[in-house]
């Protein structure tokens, strides 16, 4: 479909399907067995300029567009969403720096997150706190110039491998959602390790790791924004995330409907309309996906005030979406669709985490939901 | 619908062992790709690898109810096993028993039935296996990615599509050239000893062939049949196990302040599943009394096979729904359950076929 995409986003499109096909084709299943983070290829997105969609042209970036990161994270998916999801952390790790933090601050890291040279990343879910984002019992207890640390996040992705995390803490336990603040942590700050390397289902490229902090000293310096202020930014950062987690579930779908298109081709099974209708559903709901995802994007890149509905709409539907394309796709293929060799059951496990992380679809739907209620002017009770 | 006393009777034996048996290494089995000798072992010890031979060769022909409700109990707790028995049972024991010339009884069921030598299965499609003809025997090559049960280094049957129509054939333990190498690179069912089998100019004898003189299809049917009512039952079984661990986990998980099972969108994943394993053991119950008594099966048992395979596949992904970001992780059971439906709903017969068949046998 013609979605009349400017210069700069056909460019930006065609040099991510050219750098995923060459770089990250080859590499993806064997990452996926080691579960090993791609590291070097990472670093080849950084040199081709990758990382700088998402950072602001002051400091090194492209504009930090959600139609940009959209682009990009669907053309990476489409060959391997491990890989998507290591570098959608940069989007997701620099958005709280790049909206909230203080000038100093933005000088300091996002250049350097630009071009690669640091990592970042976002660390807010906890054992106790999943859904429930206000529930953190990480600590964050203020000692002359410094903040003393305390807890332990969880499934932080590119744990450890990251240099630069965004760390969400309460300094004021008596204030709830209110007492949350956000930090921003350099690896090697003493009192700051990594725990538990998760063994995952699919995005196995992608690392999820622990972050232990004990009475880890951090900088006041490195308090983002204002005292209280984290659980907000964290909301406001997820509006701008989720689009590209939406992006992600669509490049699986488009990737997984390739490759059955491929295979009904080659077992001579397009002449089977059980099968044609299949198809044609398919590609149907991966262009409502597409077109929705371009909408939010482009929304929220208008400056539109209120961002959580496109927001919302942009993750929730295309990881169905990418779900149900998967499912689909290994009953097309059958017992070829359960082996490794034909490219689709990892997919398939690669697609059930756009479900689930950065917000549940129940989330999604909740807020979608509020919103809605909200802006008709009714009541929940 | 009610079980019969001696069915209940089986069904809580076969629950209580794989609670207590089964259960306590099937997640380091998955992970490791450990085929259960030991576990087997025991199931043999409860007499049900001769469920499908008659009893002048060792077995006690179960009725199908009962079948079921032992591959529905051992799925439950590990779908790998319930599959072993499957191919088994269903794939191997069953065409043998009740197609199987003398010789070929002699010869395979008696010890198929203490679980001496436990069979397996592989099916071939069109123009998969090349097939010669050489005095008194078949010479066939070829190379087929799933051999069911193949670990177990015992006889399998071949079932593939030649010239005339479908064909059957029991392929010895003893005969050379058979290559049997472990898959690793399937999505489920790790402790399930599936194999890939390669053929090179393989010689079979001719009487080794099931049936024959056009025999294929009508074989090929009735073990389609029940083999869809086998994998049903593993549907149903997969379907019970990950809702329990995903209701236990509702119950214990709390958020925002309450157990996640006071929300009513967990709530309504939850109800959904109780609906479908419920419209599920219906079907596979009412083809199963078919089939016991001698009622015409074959269409319900499409049906059933149909609407678990699509229960399977959005009960396995709600149930690590439930669990959010716990459940994408290995160490919970719905992550294997997830893997573990993939195979069982797509092996012997798919949904479009199932479709297909209904129709025909409808209109």
């Amino acid at each position: 479909m013609e979605y009349f995409l400017n210069d700069e986003e056909k460019a930006l499109k065609e040099k991510v399907r050219k750098v995923a096909e060459e770089i990250i084709l080859p590499a993806r299943d064997e990452l996926d067995r080691n579960a090993e983070f791609p590291k070097s290829i990472i670093q080849k997105m950084a040199e081709e300029g990758l990382l700088r969609i998402f950072i602001p042209k002051e400091y090194g970036g492209t504009g930090a567009r959600i139609m940009d990161m959209a682009i990009a994270c669907e053309e990476v998916a489409r060959v391997c969403a491990g890989v998507a999801t290591a570098y959608a952390v940069g989007a997701l790790g620099s958005g709280p720096i790049i909206y909230f933090a203080s000038e100093e601050q933005k000088r300091r890291y996002l250049p350097k997150i630009a071009s690669g040279e640091l990592l970042c990343a976002f660390g807010l879910t906890e054992a106790q706190a999943g859904s429930d984002v206000a529930n953190i019992q990480t600590t964050a207890r203020r000692e002359g110039d410094y903040y003393i640390l305390n807890g332990v996040k969880q499934f932080i992705s590119n744990g450890s491998i990251a240099d630069v995390y965004v760390v969400l803490a309460s300094t004021d336990k008596s204030r709830g959602a209110r007492g949350i603040s956000a930090f921003i942590v350099e690896k090697g700050m003493p009192g700051f390790e990594f725990g538990k390397h998760e063994n995952k289902l699919g995005i196995r490229t992608s690392t999820t790791t622990e972050l232990v902090f004990s009475d880890c000293r951090v900088p006041k310096e490195n308090l983002m924004g204002k005292e209280g202020m984290g659980f907000i930014y964290t909301m406001r950062n997820f509006d701008r995330a989720r689009p590209g987690v939406g992006a992600i579930g669509l490049g699986i779908a488009q990737g997984a409907y390739e490759q059955v298109l491929k295979f009904a081709a080659a077992k001579n099974l397009l002449g089977n309309q059980y099968i044609q209708r299949k198809i044609a559903d398919m590609a149907t709901e991966i262009e409502a996906a597409r077109a929705l995802i371009y909408a939010s994007a482009r929304s929220i890149d208008s400056g539109i005030k209120n961002t959580t509905k496109p927001a919302s709409f942009s993750k929730l539907f295309p990881s169905d979406i990418a779900m149900k394309v998967t499912l689909e796709a290994i009953e097309i293929m059958g017992p070829y669709g359960l082996l490794r060799e034909y490219n689709i059951e990892k997919m398939l496990r690669d697609a059930k985490i756009t479900q689930i992380y950065e917000g549940t679809n129940q989330i999604q739907r909740g807020q979608i939901a509020l919103e809605i209620i909200r802006e008709a002017g009714y009541r929940k009770e | 619908m009610e079980l019969s006393k001696e069915a209940i009777l089986l069904q809580n034996e076969i629950r209580k062992f794989a609670r207590e048996v089964i259960a306590q290494k099937v997640d380091e089995f998955d992970k490791q790709g450990v085929f259960p000798e030991e576990d087997l072992k025991k199931i043999s010890e409860l007499g049900i690898f001769g469920a499908c031979i008659p009893e002048t060769y060792g077995g006690f022909t179960l009725d199908t109810i009962s079948l079921l409700v032992c591959i529905e109990e051992i799925s439950r707790v590990s779908p790998s096993i319930a599959l072993v028995l499957i191919a088994h049972n269903i794939l191997f024991s069953f065409p043998i028993s009740k197609f199987g010339s003398e010789e070929q009884k002699k010869k395979y069921l008696i010890r198929a039935s203490t679980g001496e030598t436990i069979g397996g299965y592989a099916e071939f499609a069109t123009n998969e296996l090349k097939i010669q003809e050489e005095d008194d025997c078949y010479i066939i090559s070829g190379r087929n990615e799933i051999l069911l049960n193949g670990v177990a280094n015992g006889p399998f049957v071949i079932f593939f599509e030649n010239k005339d129509g479908f064909d059957v054939l029991i392929i010895d333990d003893s005969v050379n050239g058979v290559i049997r190498n472990r898959k690793e690179n399937i999505i489920g069912m790790h402790s399930g000893g599936i194999t890939e089998v390669v053929f090179e100019n393989t010689r079979i004898r001719k009487q080794n062939r099931i049936g024959g003189g056009g025999a294929g299809k009508i074989i090929m049917e009735e073990v389609k049949s029940l083999a869809n009512l086998g994998f049903s039952a593993l549907n149903l079984g997969i379907c019970e196990g990950s809702m329990e661990n995903a209701i236990k986990y509702a119950r214990e998980r709390v958020q925002f302040g309450e157990p996640i099972i006071n929300f009513g969108m967990v709530r309504e994943m939850i109800a959904e599943m109780i609906i479908k394993i419920e419209a599920m053991r219906l079907l596979i119950y009412d083809a199963g009394i078919s089939r016991d008594t001698n009622k015409d099966f074959l269409r319900t048992a499409a049906i059933a096979r149909y609407f678990s395979n699509q229960s399977v596949a959005e009960i396995t992904t709600n149930a690590i729904q439930v669990y959010g970001g716990y459940g994408y992780m290995k160490d919970y059971p719905v992550e294997r359950y997830f893997r573990d439906a993939q195979v069982s709903r797509v092996l012997c017969s798919s949904n479009v076929e199932n479709k297909e068949f209904i129709l025909q046998k409808t209109i």
